[in-house]
């Protein structure tokens, strides 16, 4: 029988209502687990046990006395620590946010109570979702659950590190360059950035207001697709929140892909300097898989990657300065190395610099729906490579390779991250599964579809023996 | 390193951006800020190539015009899904 620890929500769902499990004995495991799996891997920043425990307690009780609040009902989960919730820390991973409690939740985890959901605790990041992996901060950097030498992409590192060891089902990150799906990738886990607007942003630290994104992170696209549900909608309360219904998004998993046109973004892939062979075979066996089970595959050469990298980055160093632009000029060596020299230069942009920025991501909007008119969803390398160590990433910042990531950022379309299988070193290889706006449901339904046809080809962390 | 970082006419150009801006760069943080600095300069030099027209003028601030379906619009009175349900 499946460890209680390496229970999909679906799974741990109908044990709870079968009665063969307790939200307390779910609670209990996570948190024995956390506690002896999480000293190599360190990806919780804090673990809200006592609280976890009230929180499952409760969920027992709701459901002996018939109040279901859904699937996510008595299902431990965790928080990238940006996302306030209410009494505990903010830490953002950094010391420059030392003392602070936050006075509210933010609405992702007010929306988690209300679906029933067990906070387990607050995960690690880079500093304030932007610096990198660093040892002059606070608290360690997380490991990746395959290689404990290697980097798990960021910056919800803990995120995907908890998942990827199979501490928590559920953890929420947040995306802005691609912060969710590169961690996903490099862990071999399951990602998604919703489509701007669909996620409330209300009460997570910001790094770049236009282009910040909260979603979920899970083992499975099942488990992404019943997280979205339970969050997604309109929220008043946060100016980017589009006006929109939630939708269905887990009634059409199984739908298959026959007759589907699928884009395929492969130039973006074979076209960057240095890229893993290995990677480009994986990313074409998953794309050779749907093709073989009815999918019409179009291959496409898509806007311009380097112009969105131009667009997203230059929008994001202007906004993060401005966002940290007192403590950058007043408290500088309280910053770790990293976040410094990633936020500082976005003081030498000009305003016509950030103007110019922001016309061209109009047009790049427009290329993109064009490019995706006709089809019902395309695919994307989420990254060249795999996991780089964490022994380059010691010395100073440097600027990185073209991101595979950041272009859907700025254009708003959801895009979902999942595996596609190791390479031969072991280490894992992911996709992206991008959709119309709003259409997250033919996202999750293609996703779905493709991990159930890959399924062979994936395993488990070796950390999930532990 | 990024090439640039060490031209001593670069960095006085893009520390003096900073210093401008109120930003005094610890000195052992000076050659990553620069490499950003460079690797920003790069970037603006790439949208530069872009024509822009008249319809991408940025002045619209109420809209992101990509972020709303019209069709499943759905403002306080229409039946909205407001977060509270």
């Amino acid at each position: 029988m499946t460890a209680l620890h390496e229970l999909t929500i679906t799974q741990a769902g109908q044990r709870l209502r079968s009665g063969r499990v307790r939200a307390t004995e779910l609670a209990e495991a996570a948190i024995a687990r956390a506690e002896r799996v999480d000293q190599t891997v360190h990806a919780f920043i804090r673990v809200t046990a006592e609280r976890a425990l009230a929180d499952a307690a409760r969920a027992d009780a709701e459901l002996a006395a018939g109040r279901d609040r859904g699937p996510l009902h008595g299902i431990p989960y965790a928080l990238k620590d940006i996302y306030d919730s209410k009494d505990l820390p903010t830490t953002c991973h950094s010391a420059l946010t030392a003392g602070h409690l936050a006075a509210e939740d933010s609405e992702v985890e007010r929306r988690m109570k209300r679906a029933g959901g067990v906070l387990l605790g607050k995960l690690a990041t880079h500093e304030f979702a932007l610096g990198g992996p660093s040892t002059d901060l606070p608290y360690p950097c997380a490991r990746n659950p395959w290689d404990l030498e290697r980097f798990t992409g960021g910056s919800s590192s803990g995120c995907a590190a908890a998942l990827a060891s199979a501490l928590v089902p559920l953890a929420w990150g947040s995306d802005t360059s691609g912060s969710i799906r590169t961690p996903a990738c490099f862990c071999g886990v399951v990602g998604l950035k919703p489509t701007f607007g669909l996620v409330s942003r209300r009460g997570v630290f910001p790094l770049s207001y236009s282009l910040d994104h909260c979603g979920p992170m899970s083992r499975t696209v099942a488990d992404a697709a019943l997280a979205l549900e339970a969050v997604a909608g309109h929220d008043p309360l946060d100016p980017a929140s589009a006006r929109v219904l939630a939708r269905d998004y887990t009634s059409r998993l199984t739908e298959g892909v026959e007759n589907r046109r699928i884009g395929y973004f492969r130039r973006w892939l074979v076209d960057t300097p240095n890229v893993s062979p290995a990677v480009i075979e994986r990313v074409d066996h998953a794309v050779e898989i749907l093709a073989a089970n009815g999918a019409e595959i179009v291959e496409m050469t898509g806007p311009d990657l380097e112009l969105l990298n131009a667009c997203g980055r230059i929008i994001m160093s202007a906004e993060s300065f401005a966002i940290h632009e007192d403590n950058i000029r007043n408290r500088p060596l309280d910053f770790g190395r990293y976040s410094y020299q990633r936020i500082a230069p976005g003081a030498s942009l000009s305003a016509a610099d950030l103007i110019l920025s922001q016309r061209v991501r109009r047009e790049l909007v427009r290329r993109m729906e064009q490019c995706l008119a006709g089809l019902d969803a395309a695919i994307a390398a989420t990254a060249p490579s795999t996991a780089p160590l964490l022994s380059a990433f010691w010395d100073d910042w440097e600027p990185a390779s073209l991101s595979h990531t950041i272009g859907f950022d700025v254009t708003g379309h959801p895009a979902l991250a999942m595996p596609v299988g190791l390479t031969p070193e072991r280490l894992p290889v992911g996709i992206q599964v991008i959709g119309h706006l709003f259409d997250e449901a033919s996202v999750f339904s293609i996703a779905a579809s493709l991990e159930s046809f890959l399924a062979d080809d994936m395993v488990p962390s070796p950390m999930t023996s532990l | 390193m990024h090439s640039g970082v060490d031209d001593r006419r670069v960095q006085d150009d893009m520390l003096g951006r900073l210093v401008a801006a109120g930003v005094q760069v610890p000195a052992h943080l000076v050659r990553g800020v620069l490499a950003g600095c460079l690797d920003l300069q790069r970037m603006c030099t790439c949208l530069r190539r872009e024509t822009v027209t008249p319809e991408q003028e940025p002045s619209n601030v109420f809209m992101f015009d990509f972020a709303f379906d019209s069709k499943e619009y759905a403002g306080p009175g229409e039946g909205g899904h407001d977060g509270t349900a």
